[in-house]
């Protein structure tokens, strides 16, 4: 009998709790605890309850519960601050846009997964990932989403939280693996956003397998591998000349789509800047305001998937069906909607990334020296 | 000739006037850090002479015969350092003068040349606030013994007791760099297609 699960998925997904739920239902915490765990057969009456009060369609509590993700790493990830509350909320809702991708997927071609798996140096790691990407090896990234879109990545686009800036699973079922990164949306720092994708990237790639690693070292590595991804060595050595000053990094901003301060980091860790600069410019960041907001007139704009609103369409038509893609997902077309709003429309300008569009107007160095 | 006037707001004039601030603002954000490492490489005593001698040797260097941005008023202009004692800092844009001091307040006109500067080029007469045309503006740039928190201004003097009609914090280059949106790129490419399948597939399961 999976109702009872189903109920607690359902609580999960709006972050609700026990006893939360039962306020809503005008019942006690332990009677949705009864339900939960099947010791209790619930009415017809109390489902619709819960329906209501998680906006879930009836026909939700009918189906099988769908996939789960493996909390333990995710909680092991998370931000140290981040309550367990919020990140189950998080993960749930996460769990919930992955089965509306599985619902489609079904009725489409798969996409391979083309993400190696690399247990080198975090460099020659993201090395690797450029080239299966089809990616310049020593060229800015100009959509990294979208790139990792057409390797087979779901993305999962989760709202604003202490929680995380993202987080990705292996998500194993049978004897095939999806790769999936939930990223948080809808923010103006485009450069954070990126940084974020390509650090879990560095997690799919490089930690896939258990490790006899401590959790720091996983971090760094990872870190390591998102730097090299999108600020290549070979490439940025040739941009990052000294003296650096904030004015120069800020005109490399806009072309690589990382921050100010990554590309400062990125020039102490390749040896460019001493650690006195190192100090003195993330020093002079602090002075500006940098630390809290970079110039907002740099900003690099967010990049949002594509691809479930694209198989939405593809499945339900253009403009979607909605109707039957609720009824087919068990979702509330409203929800629905609100979910694919965080996916980007073709034209949909507003999400096309800095490198694709951006130009920063300025003299080459030459001339201005 | 410039419409600038000591009745302009501020705002105006540092839009005005960005061409040239920009490179300032560069080469001050170069030589602030560059004078306290050498001071430290070599071992040399500290204090603000030496450090301030520095910084403005650099910045002389740096900024003479340097091209002025273009993006803000598309005229291409050379930054011409005037020659000036004891490495002083001086220079011109348009019919404006520049003065460059370290400090966060003007100092006194001790010298007649001082006041005349001061008093925007007339010598004698105090300016009248309301008509006087913008002739003459100092940069103020400041920062500690180890060249942390710069801070740079843009000063409108007024009389040559070193008072000022206005003083403002001149933004960092990096809040006035103009970043354009060719149209050419706005679509993003859609390849979806031909991976899931296209639309007949779909048709063909159930869609």
């Amino acid at each position: 009998m999976f109702l009872g699960e189903r109920i607690r998925q359902a609580r999960e997904i709006r972050g609700l709790t026990q006893e939360e739920l039962a306020e809503k239902l005008i019942c006690s915490q332990a009677l949705v605890a009864q339900v939960e765990a099947g010791f209790k057969l619930p009415t017809g009456d109390f489902i619709e309850s819960v329906a209501e009060a998680t906006e879930f369609p009836i026909t939700f509590f009918n189906e099988p519960p769908h996939p789960e993700f493996g909390i333990a790493e995710i909680l092991l990830r998370a931000q140290r601050t981040a309550k367990r509350r919020e990140i189950l909320g998080t993960v749930r809702y996460a769990e919930h846009v992955y089965a509306i991708y599985v619902a489609l997927a079904a009725r489409l071609k798969p996409i391979p997964v083309r993400i190696p798996e690399v247990v080198d140096s975090p460099k020659e790691a993201a090395k690797q990932v450029r080239k299966v990407l089809g990616l310049e090896p020593n060229s800015p990234i100009a959509n990294l989403t979208h790139a990792l879109e057409r390797a087979g990545v779901r993305f999962i686009v989760v709202s604003p939280s202490h929680a995380h800036d993202a987080f990705c699973v292996w998500f194993r079922k049978d004897e095939n693996e999806t790769p999936l990164i939930a990223a948080v949306g809808g923010r103006e720092d485009g450069d954070r956003y990126r940084l974020s994708v390509a650090h879990e990237l560095g997690h799919l790639v490089m930690h896939r397998s258990f490790l006899r690693k401590s959790n720091k070292e996983v971090e760094d590595e990872a870190w390591a591998f998102a730097a090299e991804l999108l600020m290549p060595e070979a490439a940025i050595r040739s941009e990052l000349i000294l003296p650096l000053t904030i004015t120069a990094l800020a005109r490399l901003k806009p072309r690589w789509g990382v921050s100010v301060a990554a590309l400062i980091r990125r020039a102490y860790d390749l040896n460019i800047v001493t650690k006195r600069q190192y100090h003195y410019l993330s020093h002079q960041m602090s002075a500006l305001g940098y630390k809290t907001r970079e110039p907002k007139n740099l900003d690099v704009p967010m990049e949002k998937p594509r691809l479930l609103r694209k198989m939405a369409e593809m499945v339900y038509g253009k403009p979607i069906d909605f109707d039957r893609f609720s009824a087919d997902t068990k979702t509330l077309a409203r929800e629905l909607r609100m979910i694919l709003k965080d996916y980007q429309e073709v034209g949909d300008d507003a999400s096309v990334p800095a490198l694709e569009k951006k130009v920063i107007r300025f003299q080459p160095r030459a001339m201005r020296n | 000739m410039n419409d600038l006037t000591l009745a302009s707001e501020p705002n105006e004039v540092l839009q005005a006037v960005r061409p040239i601030l920009q490179p300032v603002y560069e080469a001050l954000e170069t030589a602030v850090p560059k004078a306290a490492q050498i001071i430290t490489e070599q071992g040399w005593q500290n204090n603000a002479l030496l450090f301030s001698h520095l910084v403005r040797a650099d910045v002389k260097a740096k900024l003479h015969g340097r091209q002025c941005p273009i993006e803000f008023d598309d005229v291409a202009r050379e930054v011409v350092m005037e020659s000036v004692c004891n490495d002083g800092l001086s220079t011109s844009f348009e019919d404006i003068t520049l003065k460059i001091f370290k400090g966060t307040v003007l100092p006194r006109a001790t010298s007649s040349l001082r006041e005349t500067f001061y008093q925007h080029t007339l010598p004698g007469v105090e300016p009248d606030m309301e008509t006087a045309q913008l002739r003459s503006l100092v940069i103020l740039w400041d920062c500690d013994e180890d060249g942390n928190n710069l801070k740079i201004f843009l000063c409108c003097p007024k009389d040559r007791y070193g008072t000022y009609a206005w003083r403002e914090v001149i933004p960092h280059p990096s809040e006035w760099m103009v970043v354009t949106l060719p149209d050419s790129a706005s679509e993003a490419a859609d390849d979806f297609d031909e991976l899931l399948g296209n639309d007949e597939d779909a048709e063909e399961t159930g869609a």
